[in-house]
């Protein structure tokens, strides 16, 4: 069994090695060090996994249908996370948490995927193996659910992060296609951070469409525009932006790959015309070159999600239920059959939302002015304190 | 008459290798009281003992009537001071050090500290930090004698100075202490020095103060005598032997403290013969002190 | 008193802060340049925002850097000579001690004051644009709070006897070694130690907790 750890010491120590080697310049090379790095690890995997089965090390950890396989080192972490993240699925989901719960695993097993923590063994060697991860991979209907990288040593918050969204993806798999097509096959159910509200009033204020900023200032309108609730406006540009914001649609929009295929088939004194003397003709043949996929919904995945948890909260325990059984052809229809009210219903709850996390002011707060003063006082007391230099 | 400067069993440890110990000291108002010891003796400790800059772990410390270290604020206000090494603002000029000190003591005379630069020929803008050690003590003592104080501490405030500039800072030490009755209190360890100013004298040796005493007394209490045919034991004598040592042949030589002329007949009921009585002079009678008590004897 | 104290420590920090007031007019003019090509694409309300963040930045180290330097000049003379002519003046210890630190709080201030007119002239003259605001005075008083931590931190430190100073900088090397040993056995992230300290001082309740806060002349 020594050896057995000292081996999986080595093949993991080799594993973090390989990032340096691959400064190779062509693309085969690094295809084909990858391709050697995802082996490797497979087979680490595998041995450790043999190793966990082997020693009796590992646990299944349950939570009502839910289960995760872990080791007994990390089996109160992960009991607390998984219990996490059970609750906030049953908050939003209901009854339905539960059979999502038992379908995962059924899914898991037949796709012989895995829901689990790849072992790692604090201090297991005498030479201290490399301890940077534990990763925590499923499959789910065929597809990847998330490979995610958790800090050690071993977080209940992130743990639970991590596996209530896998919660989320799983049960975004039986939405209606529009809705989850929308919310990019993620159910959201809890704002990702107490910051959330006050980041996303940022980020909108800021947004570089001007629909958004309007919806932000309270057009409700530019906000179902925003949101892209019904159909895909025939002319992107025209719906979502304003003249303004032309310069900056030429200088950023698209990915990597349209700019480039823009570039290729423009001047760069054009393109200067438009972003650094602001020739609207000039923005406009820009503009014209770009692919229509550059252009995608305005409201960002967060703002969407935002709505959708919204929808879902007013909808009641039924909701996601009624959000299943839409037969609703857009999202505008489905959010409605979900919230049980009209869509500009819950957009107006969601503006009165953002609009009341508006951040404060950058004037500093009672609590910021009273620690510093806190820790000034402290300062002065300690440095006035007895005779200490003669 | 009051004491400027009391210590009553002040006990003091800075370091595990050196301890101030049952220190009881007194200062009379008036007195220029030099403060004598070889170097490390604790002299500077006991100043800042008593400035306040240190507490003692234990005694009782009382300097112009103002307990120390509570009352050091209101006692500093009427002390000029001149510490051992210089302490003054190396990037400040001379006038803007003068300018900041005169902020702190609301007795400053500022005319009193222009002539005193002037005499001392200390150029207003020169910076601190370009001044010979001998112009810087001279700044200190400027600053210490502008602020009119009514007890000045000098810490070795000629050491490192040359003839000529010692000569100007004793001189206006001594015409500001004849002209405003202020008492001193110097230490040193340049005897000599001592001798021409000081009318008070306490030695200190190894954290203790072995002696203290008027300069007179302590000029001539001390004696040698070559003393022959002296008995190995002796009986009780009237004066206090402070040493005893081989001398040329068959004399020896004693160090002798308390000593009066009538008090050879003790000597001849003894059996000795005394040859010559000689005085010491202030220098002599410090080593003869420091070389008693550290061989343990009565002082 | 406190007017000579003060007019030391301005003539030991005199460069930082005037430089320090040259900065602080520095930035904002930086940070809203792009306001003055409505057209061209610098003129992109992302782009602005970010220019305004990283101008965040840019406030954060410059009070950081103003504070260090102010703190190590108030005591450094004092310090070569062990503090000697200051315990020898006429004036309790903390009473010292308070009119050092109002006088830096004073030299910090003035850096702040900067911060906040040439802040508020450059938000006046740009045209922003609408739903954002500019916030000089807000952002004067948390540049003066948040450089008077810092400054107040090493102010302390230096403030101590030699013992101390010494716990600090034995303390902070053996944290630098032990992060280094970790490394070198294999923990290479967030090691308890290092994520403990960073905790502990960016941390909500840590003392520079102010500067993980945002800077913002102009927000939302």
């Amino acid at each position: 069994m020594s050896d057995r750890r000292v081996l999986a010491a080595l093949l993991l120590a080799c594993s973090a090695a390989l990032p340096a080697q691959q400064g190779i310049a062509t693309m085969e090379a690094r295809s084909v060090a990858l391709r050697t790095r995802a082996d490797s690890l497979s087979r680490q995997v595998k041995r450790m996994e043999a190793f966990s089965r082997d020693s009796g090390l590992v646990v299944d950890v349950r939570e009502g249908s839910y289960r995760l396989r872990t080791t007994t080192t990390l089996a109160p972490v992960a009991t607390v996370a998984l219990r996490r993240a059970v609750q906030e699925a049953r908050r939003v989901l209901g009854p339905e948490a539960d059979t999502l719960g038992s379908r995962m695993r059924l899914a898991l097993r037949e796709q012989h995927g895995q829901i689990g923590l790849t072992v790692l063994f604090p201090g297991a060697t005498a030479m201290r193996q490399r301890i940077s991860s534990a990763s925590l991979d499923g499959l789910f209907d065929g597809g990847q659910l998330t490979g995610a990288g958790l800090d050690w040593p071993l977080d209940a918050d992130d743990l639970a992060s991590n596996l209530m969204m896998l919660i989320e993806r799983s049960a975004a798999f039986r939405l209606p296609a529009p809705t989850a097509t929308w919310l990019n096959h993620r159910l959201p159910m809890r704002d990702e951070s107490p910051e959330f509200w006050p980041d996303l009033y940022r980020a909108l204020t800021t947004s570089p469409v001007a629909v958004v900023r309007r919806c932000v200032a309270g057009d409700r309108l530019a906000c179902r525009n925003a949101f892209v609730l019904d159909t895909m406006p025939t002319d992107r540009v025209a719906a979502w932006y304003d003249v303004s914001d032309y310069p900056g649609i030429a200088g950023t929009a698209g990915d990597g790959m349209q700019r480039n295929g823009m570039y290729l088939a423009m001047s760069v004194d054009e393109r200067d015309d438009c972003t650094v003397r602001g020739q609207l003709d000039a923005c406009r043949r820009i503009i014209a070159l770009l692919p229509v996929e550059a252009f995608r919904i305005p409201m960002p995945d967060a703002g969407r999600a935002s709505l959708a948890r919204i929808a879902l909260a007013t909808g009641g325990v039924n909701a996601i239920g009624r959000l299943r059984a839409s037969g609703g052809s857009t999202v505008a229809q489905q959010l409605t059959a979900a919230a049980n009210v009209p869509a500009d219903s819950v957009i107006a709850l969601w503006q009165a939302r953002l609009i009341a996390s508006r951040p404060s002011s950058p004037l500093p707060g009672p609590s910021f002015v009273l620690a510093s003063l806190a820790c000034i006082a402290a300062c002065i007391a300690w440095s006035a304190r007895g005779k200490p230099w003669v | 008459m009051s004491d400027a400067i009391a210590l009553k069993h002040v006990a003091y440890r800075p370091a595990k290798e050196f301890a101030i110990r049952d220190l009881t000291m007194t200062v009379p108002t008036g007195a220029i009281y030099g403060f004598l010891g070889p170097n490390g003796s604790g002299k500077t400790t006991t100043i800042k003992l008593l400035l306040g800059m240190q507490d003692a772990d234990d005694g009782l410390i009382e300097v112009l009537g103002h307990q120390i270290p509570q009352g050091a604020p209101k006692a500093l206000a009427r002390i000029g001071y001149v510490p051992e090494k210089a302490h003054l603002y190396p990037s400040l000029t001379v006038s803007e050090m003068m300018d900041h000190h005169k902020a702190f003591f609301r007795t400053w005379d500022a005319a009193r500290g222009e002539e005193l630069r002037r005499q001392f020929g200390l150029r207003s803008e020169q910076k601190i930090e370009r001044l010979s050690k001998g112009e810087a003590g001279k700044l200190m003592m400027l600053l210490a004698l502008s602020t009119q104080p009514d007890l000045l501490v000098l810490d070795e405030p000629t050491d490192g100075l040359d003839p000529v500039v010692r000569r100007d800072v004793l001189s206006a030490l001594v015409d500001y202490v004849s002209s405003r009755n202020a008492t001193v209190l110097v230490s040193s360890h340049l005897v000599h020095e001592q001798e021409r100013i000081c009318d008070w004298v306490g030695v200190m040796d190894g954290g203790v103060l072995v002696a203290e005493m008027p300069m007179n007394m302590f000029r001539s209490g001390i004696k040698r005598l070559r003393v022959r045919g002296a008995p190995p034991v002796l009986s009780a004598a009237p004066f206090t032997l402070l040493g005893r040592s081989g001398g040329f042949g068959p004399d020896e030589e004693w160090g002798v403290r308390g000593w009066q002329p009538e008090m050879a007949s003790w000597l001849a009921a003894q059996g000795a013969e005394l040859h010559e009585v000689m005085d010491l002079d202030l220098e002599e009678s410090f080593v003869e002190l420091l070389k008693t008590s550290r061989t343990g004897g009565t002082t | 008193m406190f007017r000579a104290v003060l007019a030391t420590q301005w003539k030991w920090a005199r460069p930082v802060i005037l430089l320090g007031v040259l900065l602080a007019g520095w930035i904002p003019v930086e940070a809203l340049r792009s306001t003055a090509y409505r057209t061209a694409d610098t003129y992109y309300i992302p782009s602005l925002y970010n220019s305004i963040a990283m101008a965040s930045t840019m406030y954060q180290l410059l009070a950081l850097a103003v504070a260090l330097v102010v703190a190590f000049s108030t005591w450094q003379a004092d310090s070569l000579r062990q503090h000697v002519y200051a315990l020898s003046l006429p004036i309790a210890r903390w009473q010292f001690v308070l009119m050092r630190f109002g006088a830096g709080a004073v030299l910090l201030g003035a850096v702040a004051v900067a911060v906040g007119v040439f802040g508020g002239i450059a938000s006046a003259i740009a045209p922003l644009p609408a739903m954002l605001h500019a916030y000089p005075v807000g952002l004067a008083v948390r540049f003066w709070l948040g450089s008077l931590i810092p400054f107040g931190l090493i102010f302390a430190l230096i403030a101590s006897n030699p013992t101390w100073i010494r716990f600090v900088v034995v303390a902070f090397a053996t944290i630098v070694v032990v992060d280094l040993l970790l490394r070198a056995f294999g923990f290479t992230q967030n090691t308890i130690v290092m994520q403990w300290i960073a905790t502990s001082v960016f941390g909500p309740s840590g003392p520079l907790a102010a500067f993980l806060s945002r800077w913002m002349l102009v927000d939302v």
